[in-house]
């Protein structure tokens, strides 16, 4: 019995180090905010302890997301800074949109493309976060954002031709460390 | 083929089941296109998953993060044990951040794990430990043996303890080989302050692995068995520069050696020199422009912690136990002119997994050889157990493809050198 919690409780740690910190961001990403950003995944925790656990052990992850976007949209209505309403961007606060593509400032080999998917709209930008940064499949995050597989190949499709191109026209202008002609 | 498909994007990233796949695949097969369009995909993903993986680390290091841990309510609820397993997990994470080989990182973040800090050395075309090595400190046994420092100006073990980090720069000279082989080929065995080990090293080419798209250099670190000191460890920097880059002087390597698995090391070269021979060094490389491609070679000899402890009295130190705990981390500074900070940045860490000289690449062999030949020549304190006779073993060994001939002509000059020996 005791060493069952003690098994129980060590499932629910290694989900938390798994899933913390790509919960936070992906949180961040639709509130704007870090605080609040915590706040929802500490809620999304609290929640999987208490009635996702035991059905969602297996496949903690699209339950764990969709739980912690619900949350994020709840604190956005709350709120009254409705980045979304099913499709539609309601009201969004300037600091909020996608940072403007010609304004990319730092042209750093890291973390480059993370900027350049920060100009995307933002479904396409939570698809690419699901994709590439929690590995889920296109049938998980069609879950999580409530549509069909065939939207999230259809988002990602885009959002990676976007990325695509968007890189080579930076990449034109950015090879690194290469003097400046009048040096 | 219509390359504007979800379907191809979904086939890159193995979304499609079987039949799907195959018949994909059978479609693409004759698509230059298509296929181009799938290989850019694969490589995107690859892309992010890594700036995505980088970005976790740098999560899991914020300080804010340990603030929160302490601070947040939940903490408290889920109990003592997720706090304790979460604080293991930040324990580990500098070894996280050790061991990520291929990291790369701009100059602009500010990654917690970078292990130098902002440097803000005047003068860094000496290397950074060479004065403080001078001053022998009352604890330190390495550097109080740095007895005939003064006489020979070479460079004393260096105990990692107290200066873990060294600094090398980027840019030397040749000059002191033709030196060194005009004196041999008129038939007298060269002055010792006319030899110096790293202008020698770096008079020759090395085959490292070209950049990555859109970088212009590679650093390419390798540790093997110090083939004149065997129970020392061989450490390589091989950097590959391309473009020509008006790189400035003070570029730099900074290494940062793991005291955990170092006791202590020396930077091979870099001799002590006079102020005057030293300022008109430092007048040619300040006027070196790179060409096409640049490769700069430094050893760091290094004595490993285990040998130290065990005091063993075998010839291979073991290193099997420690494999995954760095030896050292080295971040390479490239300087252009007209800014001042850098503006290339490339950070990576080598462990020893025990590696035999034997086993080493030819590329390392050749410019141990060459040092070795250096260290004979100045007949260094350092020069170990190696001979004229083994130097032509590894430099033969080393000796690749040499489609200049520069090589076999080192050979020839070695063996002339064996002779005036001899005489």
């Amino acid at each position: 019995m005791g060493s069952g919690r003690t098994a129980k409780r060590q499932e629910f740690e290694e989900i938390v180090h798994r899933f913390e910190i790509p919960l936070v961001q992906y949180a961040q990403h639709i509130t704007g905010d870090r605080e609040q950003a915590r706040d929802v995944v500490q809620e999304t925790f609290v929640k999987f302890q208490r009635n996702g656990a035991l059905r969602h052990q297996d496949e903690p992850a699209t339950w764990l997301f969709r739980v912690c976007r619900n949350a994020a949209l709840n604190v956005c209505r709350k709120e009254r800074r409705m980045m979304y309403l099913g499709e539609e961007v309601i009201e969004v606060r300037e600091s909020e949109q996608p940072m403007p593509f010609d304004q990319l400032q730092q042209k750093e080999a890291t973390g480059f493309l993370l900027q350049i998917v920060a100009t995307l709209p933002p479904r396409q930008q939570e698809a690419i976060q699901l994709k590439f940064q929690s590995d889920l499949s296109y049938q998980q995050i069609a879950e999580i954002l409530q549509t069909t597989a065939n939207n999230v190949g259809v988002l990602l499709h885009t959002a990676l031709k976007t990325l695509r191109q968007r890189y080579a026209q930076v990449a034109g202008d950015f090879i690194p460390f290469k003097p400046k002609p009048n040096e | 083929m219509n390359v504007d498909d979800p379907k191809l994007t979904a086939y890159a990233l193995h979304e499609l089941e079987e039949r799907e796949r195959s018949a994909i695949a059978r479609a693409t097969a004759g698509s230059p296109e298509a296929q181009r369009f799938i290989a850019e995909i694969e490589d995107l993903a690859r892309a992010l998953r890594s700036q995505y993986r980088l970005e976790f680390k740098r999560e899991l290091i914020a300080p804010e993060k340990i603030t929160a841990i302490h601070g947040d309510s939940f903490w408290s609820k889920v109990g003592p044990l997720t706090i304790a397993a979460l604080l293991a997990v930040l324990a580990v994470v500098g070894a996280v951040l050790f061991s990520s080989n291929e990291r790369r990182i701009s100059s602009s973040s500010s990654l917690s794990g970078d292990l130098t800090g902002p440097h803000t050395q005047s003068n860094q075309f000496v290397p950074v430990e060479a004065e403080d090595a001078a001053r022998p400190s009352q604890d330190e046994k390495f550097e109080a043996d740095a007895g005939p420092y003064a006489f020979t100006g070479e460079r004393p073990f260096v105990s990692v303890r107290s200066k873990p980090r060294s600094s090398v720069p980027l840019m030397v000279n040749s000059h002191s080989y033709s030196d060194v082989r005009r004196s041999i080929i008129a038939g007298l065995l060269p002055s010792r302050q006319s030899v110096r080990i790293e202008e020698m090293i770096n008079h020759f080419q090395y085959e490292y692995p070209q950049p990555i798209a859109n970088e212009s250099f590679s650093l390419n670190l390798d540790v093997v068995t110090c083939p004149w000191q065997p129970t020392h460890r061989l450490v390589r920097i091989g950097v590959n520069v391309q473009q020509a880059i008006a790189a400035r002087a003070d570029s730099s390597i900074e290494v940062e050696f793991n005291p955990k698995r170092v006791v202590s090391y020396r930077l091979i070269g870099y001799d002590r020199q006079d102020a005057e021979t030293q300022e008109s060094n430092e007048k040619n490389i300040s006027s070196h422009s790179m060409a096409a491609e640049y490769t700069f070679t430094t050893f760091y000899e290094v004595v490993p912690l285990k040998q130290v402890v065990t005091a063993s009295h075998t010839q291979t130190p073991s290193v099997a136990e420690n494999a995954s705990e760095p030896l050292l981390t080295a971040k390479l500074q490239l300087k252009t002119r007209g800014h001042e900070t850098a503006v290339g940045l490339a950070q990576r860490t080598v462990s020893d997994t025990g590696f035999d000289f034997a086993a080493a690449p030819s590329e390392l062999k050749f410019a141990a050889a060459v040092a070795e030949f250096g260290m004979i020549l100045r007949d260094s304190e350092y020069k170990g157990n190696g001979s004229l006779h083994q130097v032509l073993e590894w430099a033969e060994q080393g000796k690749g493809a040499d489609v200049n001939g520069y090589r076999a002509d080192f050979i020839e000059l070695v063996r002339k050198a064996q002779v005036l020996k001899k005489s």
